[in-house]
């Protein structure tokens, strides 16, 4: 106490330096933020520019007349309706039967006891370490053996489930109490109901951040997509822009006003979905 | 019907090559409250578990209600079990946790409802259900948890250690509480604790259990003033019972160090190495005036504990021991102690009780 009311000026010493640290680190922060978010500006204004401005040397950020000339040629030149309907269908189906069955499986490897169990798991950690460049040519032949080219189960069933949402729910079973599955089979209530109503439940947190990730992931996926799908209506929006990319020539515009509209779905779940996803993040311990 | 709530016969349990459990046989008469204790470590929860079948029994047979139970799923053993940390369904209302077993059951919906609010009314929890268990008091979570196991009706009632979360003031009365209930419901119990008092007021008969083996099992009077070992004799009482070494020949113990007590003749029989016991509240300490027999020896430190003072003495041949005094004495001063000779225990070294040991009841 008495060495600091002798010593004000070390005090006040510490608050400056303080406020300082606080100043740099915003700084900073703010350097990647802007940096971040850079190419997504870029993409917004150049979905607004006419095809000539685009190209023009030295590059312009600020479109010197604005146009929606992009935005009608993605409605007329490709089914655009049609992709974004695709999509939904793949990110949404994938997200749900991963999350089904990603959290059946994660139950299983750390709820039961069975033969083998370790070993299973060590097999799904090293196929989170597989990239999909090494698996997609085996996987296509598979896809095109079982007669699903170029249709929605094509799409779908190959990421029914998933190594990293195994591993992300078995990791957040693990940290509800065992003495809950217990309680519940004391009273009476099967394996499936122990998983249905005691574990899922209270697995909100992690649930919503891996279906976010599943949904992401799915939505903006291009080289799955473009691979299976073969006519333009089996399309998602990603591998359907690829359209306007020819050999010789790329239509800038219009691929930048078809991302731009592809990302507002994502942006706005989002932003609705934002606080379980750091919540569900820092609960696993798990970031990004 | 056997007349028994529970059986166990010559049950062990191996977890890989140890086996923590060893040879466990008990009959519980129906209504009967039996309180397993012994220091953490020693197999009392795991009998609790395998009893509830939730761990396997590797050898022997757990029999509920006249039925072998052994490969029977928890659910349908007629039994529910009260957790140490509660293990409330954090996401359920208090209504929701305690029907929940009922809804296994698909009883219709308004039986169910009858059950909760009749539980909740005996437990005076019924302003509570609507609640979530995070928005309890750790004495109101309890209620609900033993809620959740009356609801349902069941043969017998497993306790494990429920009250160690409990402050003590509330440890006492949720105790009082369930030995109410017992008292009101006559239901069988079996309760898991480490904790002595919870045991010696509870029971109807103790299990001292030590490294997987029961040590003895008897009323908690039989238990107190009679117990087959040393360790029985040293885990319940406190404080705990003074053990002196030496020897017993002729009807004399005496320790290396010089001390000799004559013993009574129950005890008198033995021959060779022994420990004697005896229990603070039966080594008091005497005017100079008092009868033989007596041991002497300097005073170290005293406690005062309201109704009585404890008082730590050097013996002058010997270890320290704990005795009782009415009055505050100097410190330093050399005192005598006098003690009954019916209140002697003695152990071989083995730790096995020696003497007349009267029956403690069968196990």
């Amino acid at each position: 106490m008495a060495a600091i009311t002798l010593n004000p000026p070390a005090r006040r010493g510490v608050a400056v330096q303080s406020r300082l640290w606080t100043l740099m680190t915003l700084a900073v922060l703010a350097v990647i933020a802007l940096a971040v978010l850079f190419p997504f500006v870029w993409m917004i204004l150049t979905s607004f520019k006419p095809e000539a401005q685009i190209a023009q040397f030295p590059p312009r950020l600020m479109p010197e007349t604005w146009t929606l000339e992009n935005y009608q040629n993605v409605w007329s030149r490709i089914p655009f309706a049609r992709l974004l309907l695709n999509s939904i269908i793949m990110a949404g189906g994938v997200t749900i039967i991963s999350l089904l069955l990603d959290s059946m499986a994660a139950y299983a490897l750390s709820r039961l006891r069975f033969p083998g169990r370790d070993v299973i798991f060590v097999a799904i950690l090293v196929a989170l370490m597989l990239p999909f460049q090494v698996m997609f040519i085996p996987l296509f032949v598979i896809v095109h053996d079982l007669g699903m080219l170029d249709s929605y189960s094509g799409l779908i069933v190959p990421r029914a489930t998933n190594a990293f949402g195994i591993f992300l729910l078995r990791q957040f079973f693990m940290t509800l109490p065992k003495e809950l599955d217990e309680a519940a089979r004391i009273d009476g209530a099967s394996e499936f109901a122990i998983y249905r109503k005691i574990i899922l439940p209270l697995s909100g947190p992690a649930l919503a951040t891996l279906a976010i990730f599943h949904f992401m992931y799915n939505w903006n996926d291009f080289l799955w997509p473009l691979l299976i799908t073969s006519s333009p209506d089996m399309r998602t929006l990603p591998a359907g822009l690829a359209l306007f990319v020819g050999q010789h020539v790329v239509e800038y515009g219009v691929v930048m006003a078809g991302a731009t509209l592809t990302l507002l779905p994502l942006l706005v779940a989002f932003l609705f979905a934002q606080r379980y996803f750091i919540q569900g993040i820092a609960m696993s311990g798990i970031k990004g | 019907m056997t007349g028994y709530a529970l059986q166990l016969h010559e049950v062990a349990k191996d977890f890989g090559a140890a086996r923590v459990v060893e040879d466990f046989s008990l009959d519980v008469a129906d209504g009967e409250l039996i309180v397993l204790v012994g220091p953490s470590g020693c197999g009392k929860s795991t009998l609790l578990r395998m009893i509830a079948g939730l761990e396997d029994v590797s050898e022997g047979a757990v029999v509920i209600a006249g039925q072998e139970m052994n490969h029977v799923p928890p659910g349908r053993r007629g039994i529910a079990m009260v957790f140490q940390n509660y293990a409330l369904y954090p996401h359920m209302t208090v209504a929701q946790n305690m029907g929940f077993a009922l809804r296994n059951e698909r009883l219709p919906a308004s039986e169910i409802e009858r059950r909760v609010d009749e539980a909740a009314d005996k437990l005076k929890i019924g302003q509570l259900l609507s609640r979530k268990p995070a928005q309890l008091s750790g004495g109101q979570r309890q209620r609900v948890a033993i809620g959740r196991a009356i609801v349902r009706e069941p043969d017998v009632f497993l306790f494990d250690e429920p009250l160690s979360n409990l402050d003590a003031a509330l440890r006492v009365q949720t105790r009082v509480e369930i030995a109410k209930l017992h008292a009101d419901l006559g239901n069988t119990i079996i309760y898991v604790t480490h904790d002595q008092v919870e045991a010696m007021t509870l029971a109807d008969r103790i299990v001292v259990m030590n490294a997987g083996r029961v040590e003895q099992i008897g009323t908690p009077e039989e238990i107190y003033t009679r117990p087959r070992s040393r360790f029985v004799a040293a885990f319940i009482g406190t404080p705990m019972m003074n053990f002196i070494d030496g020897r017993v020949a002729d009807g004399r113990f005496t320790s290396g160090s010089g001390l000799a007590v004559a013993l009574p003749p129950r005890l008198s029989a033995a021959d060779g190495p022994a420990v004697l016991g005896i229990r603070p509240e039966h080594l008091r300490i005497a005017g100079s005036a008092a009868w033989e027999p007596a041991l002497h020896g300097r005073l170290q430190v005293q406690e005062y504990l309201g109704e009585r003072m404890l008082m730590h003495v050097a013996l002058d041949h010997g270890p320290e021991v704990v005795a009782t005094g009415a009055v505050a004495l100097p410190q330093d001063e050399t005192v005598r102690m006098t003690f009954d000779h019916e209140h002697l225990h003695l152990f071989d070294p083995q730790g096995r009780a020696l003497g007349a040991v009267a029956g403690t009841g069968a196990c």
